[in-house]
């Protein structure tokens, strides 16, 4: 017999462009796991928007929230456009709660790319660009292409007009895939061959870091391979955020010190918003994603 | 504050990463070298246009992006170079001959585009808006028809901007206008063509750096243009 469980780690980076002109990281992620749902969100928000970083937040944890409450319904839904429409209006409500809010939706603009896992099932979203991959049977495949318009500075936000036209819904089993990688473009133009579309071989070694170390410890090593490695080739923000799925056999659990338990039990992870963790006194805040600058 | 992890046992390389090339800016010069700019325009367009690549040359981010062909009409229509790395283009002189085949220039202005664009799709290779520069000292001396109908509907689709330029007072306004619905014909300033160059290459860089949505502030254009 063996136990598989899902650990999770994320991080962004300020890119070269906003660091030279003091413009705050545009891009959030986030990570949680709550009652056996394991979720990976990240928003880029747009670089013309006075407030994307803002927007970027607000719809990454709304969707945390929507996904807690609503995996299942979700999941069953029959009529995905109804679904998408539903979603788009509840993250449009959302941004209009920004404190500050200054009656522009337009304003608070930025992508979104989620995947949320339960037991077998997941549902999965992506509006615009930045790409979700996945790790199946040993090979790295792209999930969810970037949707760009036809020049390489056009894409479609949360705030597009008919953004539920370009919001791709996936739903499905998980079958044999043993990661899930989601990332902004900035991260793309490093871990993904644009002309062969093909993800890069480090996304292997960042499954296998989070396999085999603390998921709280793996989100900064992501952190620093962002500043020191991926913002390198582009001027853009950098965003990752990561699932490998752990097979164990019960012995090695019992064995395992008390951070690698609190990885499996999910209790390093908290929810966005008012949600306490389920345990205040283990939970600690790894998956919050405060934009480093 | 100290890592809490070896930074060397956990750092990617960068042979575990992907390579892309760099998203590229095409511009295409469209250039009036008829023989009405014999004398000091020639010359200050010939200045114009050496630093213009001379200033894309010193920026990275614009050199790795910026991709320039440039198309005389003077005579008859010159092909001086097609699309390619500002850095490896040798800076041309241009020197003046006969009439203005304008509309003939700007169709193979956007015949070498279509070209262009074709090959960034076959070799995977991102690319910004293209752009056209007309610049013109009088009136075209052949048919524009064709020409204009076809910058007017890429600019409509917003599949290209035009920026169509006036040297002196004999330049045809209205004809510059119809290869440019959106965006009206700007006139030179005297012989500005060095101010003119300078904005488009700090334009070519501020686009070079942008980021998906981002709306691109170009300068202000007082310095060449008559308001």
């Amino acid at each position: 017999m063996t136990i598989t469980h899902w650990k999770i780690a994320n991080a962004q980076t300020a890119g070269r462009g906003h660091l030279k002109s003091n413009i705050p990281c545009q891009d959030y992620t986030y990570s949680m796991q709550e009652n056996g749902l394991t979720i990976l969100l990240l928003a880029d928000g747009a670089g013309y928007a006075k407030h994307s970083h803002k927007g970027a937040e607000a719809v990454v944890k709304k969707t945390a929230s929507l996904l807690a409450d609503h995996f299942d319904e979700y999941f069953t839904a029959e009529d995905d456009d109804q679904l998408k429409r539903v979603i788009i209006r509840e993250l449009h409500e959302e941004i209009k709660m920004i404190e500050g809010f200054e009656g522009d939706i337009k304003q608070y603009a930025s992508t979104l790319l989620f995947i949320a896992i339960k037991g077998d099932q997941y549902v999965a979203g992506h509006i615009g660009d930045g790409l979700i991959g996945k790790e199946q049977d040993g090979e790295l495949k792209v999930f969810s292409f970037p949707e760009n318009g036809q020049f390489v500075n056009t894409t479609f936000f949360v705030t597009s007009e008919d953004a539920w036209k370009h919001f791709r819904l996936y739903k499905g089993l998980v079958g044999t895939a043993a990661g899930f990688v989601l990332m902004s473009d900035g991260t793309a133009e490093s871990l993904f061959n644009k002309k062969e579309e093909r993800l890069a071989p480090a996304i292997t070694r960042m499954f296998e870091w989070l396999r085999d170390h603390p998921s709280q410890k793996i989100s900064a090593v992501l952190a620093n391979n962002l500043d020191a490695v991926i913002k390198e080739q582009t001027h853009d923000d950098c965003s990752i955020a990561i699932a490998s799925l752990v097979t164990l056999d019960p012995e090695v659990l019992l064995a395992a010190d008390n951070e690698y338990l609190r990885d499996f039990m999910g209790t390093h992870s908290r929810l966005p918003d008012e949600r306490k963790p389920s345990n205040p006194e283990l939970g600690q805040e790894i998956a919050d994603g405060a934009p480093s600058e | 504050m100290s890592l809490p992890f070896s930074p060397e046992e956990f750092m990617i390389s960068k042979q575990e990463l992907e390579l892309n090339p760099s998203s590229r800016v095409p511009i295409c010069l469209v250039l009036d070298t008829s023989y009405s700019m014999n004398g000091e325009p020639i010359k200050e367009l010939n200045n114009g246009v050496k630093l213009f690549m001379e200033a894309i040359r010193r920026d990275d981010i614009a050199c790795a992006s910026a991709e320039l062909s440039l198309v005389t009409f003077g005579g008859e229509v010159k092909q001086l170079f097609d699309f390619g790395s500002i850095h490896r283009q040798t800076i041309p002189h241009l020197a003046v001959e006969g009439v203005t085949p304008m509309g003939a220039a700007v169709n193979h202005a956007l015949d070498l585009l279509e070209r262009r664009k074709s090959m960034y799709s076959d070799s995977g290779v991102d690319y910004f808006q293209p752009w056209i520069v007309i610049m013109t000292d009088g009136a075209p001396t052949d048919d524009i028809t064709i020409a204009a109908q076809r910058t007017s509907e890429l600019v409509s689709n917003k599949k290209l901007t035009v920026f169509p330029i006036g040297i002196g007072p004999h330049a045809d306004m209205t004809t510059l206008h119809q290869f440019s619905p959106k965006r009206r014909p700007l006139r030179l300033k005297g012989l500005r063509f060095v101010e003119f160059f300078e904005w488009l290459s700090k334009s070519v860089s501020a686009v070079s750096q942008s980021t998906p949505g981002e709306k691109v502030k170009t300068e202000a254009v007082d310095d060449w243009a008559e308001l």
